[in-house]
């Protein structure tokens, strides 16, 4: 940069030692016109003295010369090893310099930068025409963000798509700051650009796998849930039989009681409808895409829960306590999600309690109004509880007590409430049992 | 001379519990429906009456098994037939041991249901008239004179007229007199079915004379 800015003081004033030189000649010239007065009368009376002193200044003259051009050598130089290796950082971080004259309307590039976007080589370009080479549903955020950074004088940074000229999409990041005039009005806008593709793909994935992560840890819960699965079903699908064949030995029967039947018909149709209730609950939490946000009862989505866990804990002999605050506002996020979070709560208070057989087998499930902007939903076991010095470590992904276990359920739980703008975080009641809070944002309120 | 028996259904699924009550029915039975293993226990008189139990395993508070041990720690012979959504066979194996007729599951064979019943039904008729029986038996054995019980015994321990007469010390047609009274009292006709009789109700003799021990 100090090379730039020397370069310009003496690229537009004094540009070579040509100049110095002109100047002295000029010099030169005008002193040997006062010279030639003086001369006439100092060469006849210092002859020699005369001499010297127009062979010492020539021989200063040249000594200047000599100065200025080989200062102006080694600023040149320095300059030149400064762009060069400015060219090869440009170069090896894939970065594309531009610079938008705002007054005439004009955008600069480099050729990096022309590649990067795909602007043939010696094509002069406008802001607009500039913004047609972006993916056109970024050309509207992108312009916001520039107009932005001008306006606050801050540092302009974008990400958006490029199309290139075979129509494949390229990620870019735009970084950037304006130059103001004594006004404060902006003058220009000149900064870098990089290919972001591979790391936005990078990105990507990485997203993929945590949904997919996630998924299995879903599947991992509802394979836990197995024998609550062919249960749940199995009570319609046996009601719906034993209707049935009590309705073909009524048909059997002389006359018939078609009372008795219409009432087995209702029933039947019923039970029916019941199962695909059952069946498509599951059908919810098995899916792998994630459900938009939406509105939600928290209430409404625990007792879901207890509905699903119902034969399972008939199954383990142990109850469930719910005691739900009234007239709780509305949270906003994933329904799928958070019932995963409330199944692996209660599964996990579950296994603590089956573990110790002599502690009382219930789960309390609480939820509260947790300030002005949130609400807290708790769930409290009956079983050794965690050590305390282990309270944070339990929700570190890999912690598992069980034999089988994935150790992923708490740290999924973890960032799933995170990213509704929550935490999670787990406790021992006083009176014995571990008990594991999460707090929500109601709608409106702080979530992302 | 009994009531007629009744199918009890114990299922906290209420759909469950109303569609077997109406199979049932529809199999010519009666039938009595109840949610729960309390319920049942709560309402079932202290006099047994007669029929079966059929009995989900996975109830709420109190299981299928654990009400079964809760009645024969009554004394209820009521025969049970057990019904399940999930079982697994140390479950079934348990209950049988228990003494359950029959281990079905959810969904059932409508035969294999049937079957059960009538099988459970059954044995509870032959339960029933066993215990008539050795009811009758013992109110007959009440009305012998000490006398007559002595002369039992000995007669069922196999001895002669003549050892018994020496025994008892007395004569041996005295003995004879004894014997016919209790072979009438008794209802019996042959020797063979008074031996018979005395080993149902548990009469044996040690070898003192005027000692006998109900076995």
């Amino acid at each position: 940069m100090n090379a730039i800015r020397a370069n310009n003081q003496f690229g537009k004033t004094v540009n070579s030692g040509t100049a110095a030189i002109i100047y002295l000649y000029a010099g030169f010239g005008l002193l040997s016109g006062l010279a030639d007065i003086l001369v006439e009368r100092a060469l006849e009376s210092y002859p020699w003295q005369c001499l010297g002193s127009i062979i010492f200044g020539g021989f200063e003259a040249v000594l200047i010369v000599a100065l200025l051009t080989r200062r102006e050598t080694s600023v040149k130089n320095r300059l030149r090893d400064s762009e060069e290796r400015m060219s090869l950082a440009v170069k090896a971080a894939g970065l594309g310099l531009w610079d938008w004259d705002i007054e005439n309307d004009l955008v600069w590039f480099t050729e990096e930068c022309r590649s990067l976007y795909g602007i043939p080589s010696h094509s002069s370009l406008t802001y607009q025409g500039f913004l047609q080479y972006l993916h056109p549903d970024d050309r509207v955020s992108t312009h916001d963000a520039i107009q932005r950074a001008l306006a606050d004088d801050t540092e302009y940074r974008c990400e958006y798509r490029v199309v290139g000229p075979d129509g494949g999409l390229r990620w870019v990041t735009a970084m950037g700051r304006g130059c103001y005039d004594e006004l404060g009005r902006p003058l220009r806008l000149r900064g870098v650009s990089m290919d972001a593709t591979s790391r936005k793909q990078a990105e990507q994935e990485a997203q993929l796998q945590r949904q997919a992560m996630a998924h299995m840890a879903r599947l991992n819960t509802l394979g836990e849930l197995s024998s609550m699965l062919a249960h749940e079903l199995n009570q319609p699908l046996a009601a719906i039989l034993g209707n049935a064949q009590a309705g073909q030995r009524f048909l059997a029967q002389t006359p018939p009681d078609l009372g008795e039947l219409r009432a087995i018909l209702d029933d039947i149709v019923e039970d029916d409808r019941r199962a695909g209730e059952v069946v498509h609950r599951l059908r919810g939490l098995c899916k792998k895409e994630q459900a938009p946000r939406q509105k939600l009862d928290i209430n409404a989505l625990i007792v879901g829960v207890a509905k699903i866990l119902r034969s399972d804990l008939i199954a383990k002999q142990m109850s469930l306590k719910l005691d739900l605050a009234e007239g709780l506002p509305e949270v906003s996020g994933d329904p799928v999600q958070l019932q995963q979070v409330l199944l692996n709560l209660m599964l996990n208070g579950m296994d603590a309690m089956l573990a110790s057989p002599h502690c009382a087998h219930y789960l309390e499930v609480s939820t509260l109004r947790a300030g002005p902007d949130g609400i807290e939903v708790a769930v409290r076991d009956h079983g050794p509880g965690i050590p305390p010095d282990r309270l944070e470590q339990v929700f570190e992904p890999f912690v598992t007590s069980k034999p089988d276990g994935l150790g992923m359920g708490l740290a999924i739980g973890r960032s799933i409430i995170l990213a509704h703008g929550g935490q999670l975080w787990a406790s021992n009641h006083p009176e014995g049992g571990a008990v594991f809070h999460f707090a929500l944002p109601i709608c409106g309120k702080g979530e992302p | 001379m009994s009531a007629a028996p009744t199918v009890f259904l114990v299922d906290d699924d209420p759909s469950v519990l109303k569609s077997l009550e109406r199979l049932v029915r529809a199999m010519g039975y009666r039938a009595q429906p109840f949610g729960s293993a309390r319920e049942f226990l709560e309402s079932f008189p202290n006099a047994d009456m007669p029929g079966c139990l059929i009995l989900d395993v996975q109830l709420p508070e109190l299981s299928g098994l654990e009400l079964q041990q809760a009645l024969t720690a009554r004394n209820f012979s009521l025969p049970v037939v057990f019904l399940t959504g999930c079982g697994d066979i140390p479950m079934s194996v348990r209950a049988i041991k228990a003494g359950a007729v029959d281990f079905l599951t959810k969904p059932w064979q409508e035969d294999a249901l049937l079957s059960a019943i009538e099988q459970a039904l059954a044995k509870d008729r032959e339960a029933r008239d066993q215990r008539a029986e050795l009811d009758a038996l013992h109110e007959r054995l009440a009305t012998l004179t000490p006398r007559e019980k002595e002369v039992l015994a000995l007669v069922a321990a196999g001895q002669l007229n003549k050892q018994i007469a020496a025994a008892l010390g007395t004569c041996e047609q005295t003995v004879k007199v004894h014997r016919g009274r209790v072979m009438e009292k008794l209802r019996v006709k042959t020797l063979p079915d008074l031996v018979r009789l005395a080993e149902k109700a548990g009469i044996s003799v040690s070898p003192q004379p005027g000692n006998w021990t109900k076995v």
